[in-house]
């Protein structure tokens, strides 16, 4: 399972920074805007209480006065005035006991708490009283407004960053596509540049054990290739003793241990050959595929006539190929082991290098056993014989032409003829 | 082991053989000389065999000499043949295939003087036009002596009817549809069917040595 998202954690982070920054922001914007309240509120009330006397007696009372559509009525200043211990004035909502001390105070008249400035002049005193609700209020707009471009870009933020993800991670793509596009006996390190600077690191790494695993893979062909070279002199010495023994003695012996050591012998060989080509490509030329097919023919004649088998040649189109030509030689030569392989005596070879719906193909049919069924799906594994055991061979023939075929782009198929007649069937097609 | 085996075989054989087992000896050995041929195994325990070739030829011993090796990389094989090899053998080998590459070679050897062209078990003599495959021996006529010499000259290379025709007539001469054909049947009667090998479709070749 994979972790966590980087843009979902980015964003996450993103979205908790910014609510904290907006929480901070809306507290102190309520404190701050409580005490600026306070003061200035404070401030107000004082005036009012300086500037109020008797004389505003005589005029309407502030509540009489119809309150203003915008105005709220909680917002009203409330005015009383005492002259003398008797009241001349009051406002709805306050009470009409004269406080005892003078200056500020907090009180709960009515039910609600109210800031008093309370003044006194000779024989009259007055108190100018507001809701604290309003002071409140006023703070909570101001927490408010702060917090509100910050709320704004908690969205924003997430545009943003999921942008930015979106191109950093999009530089990552192009590392993926080479990765997945990698084939495995690709040597290259993985381009560094593009990378960004904390995914260069985690690339570092991929590179040293891309390194790392070419050389275990390189050490483990160079094995399998110097074991083959060793066991040559080791079977050239049994071949040497085998064959000063006497031809009479014991010959069924004999001939047993002669047909195990060729089949030895040809199992080194293909063990080389396919230790080669898990190795570096050998130098690729331009190839005219009807001469390199006719020389390998030119190569199993002896052995086609030694098995009185007709090998037959059918060539009506040209097809080249870029590919090193000992490998292009070993396919073709594969495919023809096997079919005289495993074609009996008085058989029949044909080979073909035509064109199919536009593509050159190269086609060898025999009149051999054919392959037995379900054997299509492991009939290039190495080591897999599809064939009767009496038929010598190493299972390795198959599994180098693919490999080869994989090589260069090459469709390689090995199966039953379609054309009525029991034998193998084996194609190459070229891209056309 | 290798060399008790084939010196026994060779021995049978009929031919006389000097067994050295190492680098100096082997120097000590080209240097006495006397040989028709060498048979040198390229992984000497004290001595790499190319070397010991190059040297050889480098002072102007020019004796046959048929590499043995368990290396049969292209490039240690082309390696060989340029420095002075006249053949070379990948182990491991039957010894009946050794033979026949010896006797191919000190053939060659020979042939150089007396022009003949030599393949694995056919010759064919460019002064008497006489033909020799697996024990019997003819004189050919010029068209069918022109058509062997085309095949030999590049042993297990196949030639096109085309190919044929174009080396037995000459500019201007007709050409009779069914000639080559009736060359081959009559080449093969004289020394036997396997001198020539049929390959249907593409053409004819001579097996390579």
């Amino acid at each position: 399972m994979s972790g966590a998202s980087l843009r979902r954690t980015a964003l996450g982070w993103m979205t908790a920074l910014l609510a904290g920054i907006g929480i901070a922001a809306m507290l102190a914007a309520y404190l701050l805007a409580r005490g600026e309240a306070a003061d200035f509120l404070d401030g107000q009330l004082r005036q009012v209480a300086l500037n109020a006397g008797p004389g505003l007696v005589d005029g309407r009372s502030a509540a009489q006065a119809p309150p203003a559509a915008d105005e709220d009525p909680e917002d009203q200043i409330a005015v009383t005035i005492w002259q003398d211990g008797r009241i001349l004035r009051n406002d709805p909502g306050v009470d009409m006991r004269r406080p005892e001390r003078l200056g500020y105070a907090e009180a709960v008249m009515g039910g609600e708490t109210w800031r008093t400035y309370t003044r006194a002049a000779g024989p009259v005193t007055v108190r100018v009283a507001q809701r604290d609700v309003v002071r409140s209020e006023f703070a909570r707009n101001a927490a408010l407004g702060a917090v509100t471009p910050l709320l704004l870009l908690v969205p924003l933020s997430w545009l943003v960053v999921g942008w930015a993800m979106n191109r950093v991670l999009g530089r990552l793509d192009v590392l993926v596509g080479d990765l997945a596009g990698r084939s495995v006996s690709a040597t290259t390190p993985l381009p560094t540049q593009d990378v960004p600077v904390e995914v260069a690191p985690l690339v570092g790494a991929m590179n040293g054990l891309i390194g790392r695993l070419q050389a275990a893979l390189d050490a483990q062909r160079r094995f399998v290739a110097d074991a083959a070279h060793e066991l040559r002199t080791p079977l050239a010495a049994m071949q040497a003793q085998l064959d000063v023994l006497p031809a009479s003695d014991m010959s069924g012996s004999r001939d047993a241990l002669a047909e195990g050591l060729r089949r030895a012998s040809r199992l080194v060989d293909q063990l080389l050959r396919l230790a080669r080509l898990d190795g570096q490509e050998g130098a690729a030329e331009r190839l005219d595929l009807a001469a390199v097919l006719i020389d390998c023919v030119g190569d199993h004649a002896v052995l086609a006539q030694a098995k009185e088998i007709d090998l037959g040649v059918a060539i009506t189109a040209s097809a080249t190929l870029h590919a090193p030509a000992d490998e292009i030689r070993t396919l073709i030569a594969t495919l023809l082991d096997n079919a005289l392989r495993y074609t009996p005596a008085g058989g029949e070879v044909e080979v073909s290098l035509g064109r199919e719906a536009g593509m050159p193909v190269l086609a060898v049919h025999d009149t051999g056993c054919g392959l037995p069924p379900g054997s299509e799906a492991r009939l290039f594994d190495r080591f897999y014989r599809a064939a009767p055991p009496d038929i010598e061979g190493t299972g390795l023939g198959l599994a180098i032409a693919r490999h080869i075929a994989e090589r260069h782009g090459l469709g390689l198929t090995v199966e039953n003829r379609r054309d009525g007649r029991r034998g193998v069937l084996a194609r190459i097609v070229l891209p056309a | 082991m290798i060399g008790d085996g084939l010196r026994r075989s060779l021995s049978t054989e009929g031919y006389a053989v000097d067994w050295v087992r190492d680098g100096e000896g082997a120097e000590a050995a080209l240097r006495a000389g006397g040989h028709a041929l060498v048979l040198l195994d390229l992984g000497l325990p004290d001595a790499d065999g190319l070397n010991l070739l190059r040297s050889a030829r480098m002072v102007g011993n020019d004796v046959a000499v048929l590499i043995l090796t368990a290396r049969d990389g292209l490039d240690s094989r082309v390696a060989g043949l340029d420095l002075g090899a006249d053949d070379y053998l990948v182990k491991p080998f039957e010894t009946r295939e050794l033979l026949a590459r010896m006797r191919a070679v000190l053939r060659r050897r020979a042939g150089r003087a007396s022009a003949r062209l030599i393949t694995a078990d056919t010759e064919l003599d460019m002064e008497s036009h006489a033909l020799t495959h697996a024990g019997a021996t003819a004189v050919l006529s010029a068209r069918e002596y022109a058509l062997m010499h085309a095949l030999m000259e590049r042993p297990g290379r196949i030639l096109s009817r085309a190919e044929i025709e174009e080396r037995i007539y000459g500019w201007g001469e007709e050409v009779e549809s069914n000639a080559v054909d009736a060359l081959i049947l009559s080449i093969r009667r004289k020394v036997g069917k396997g001198v020539i090998l049929n390959l249907r479709g593409a053409g004819w070749m001579v097996a390579k040595p």
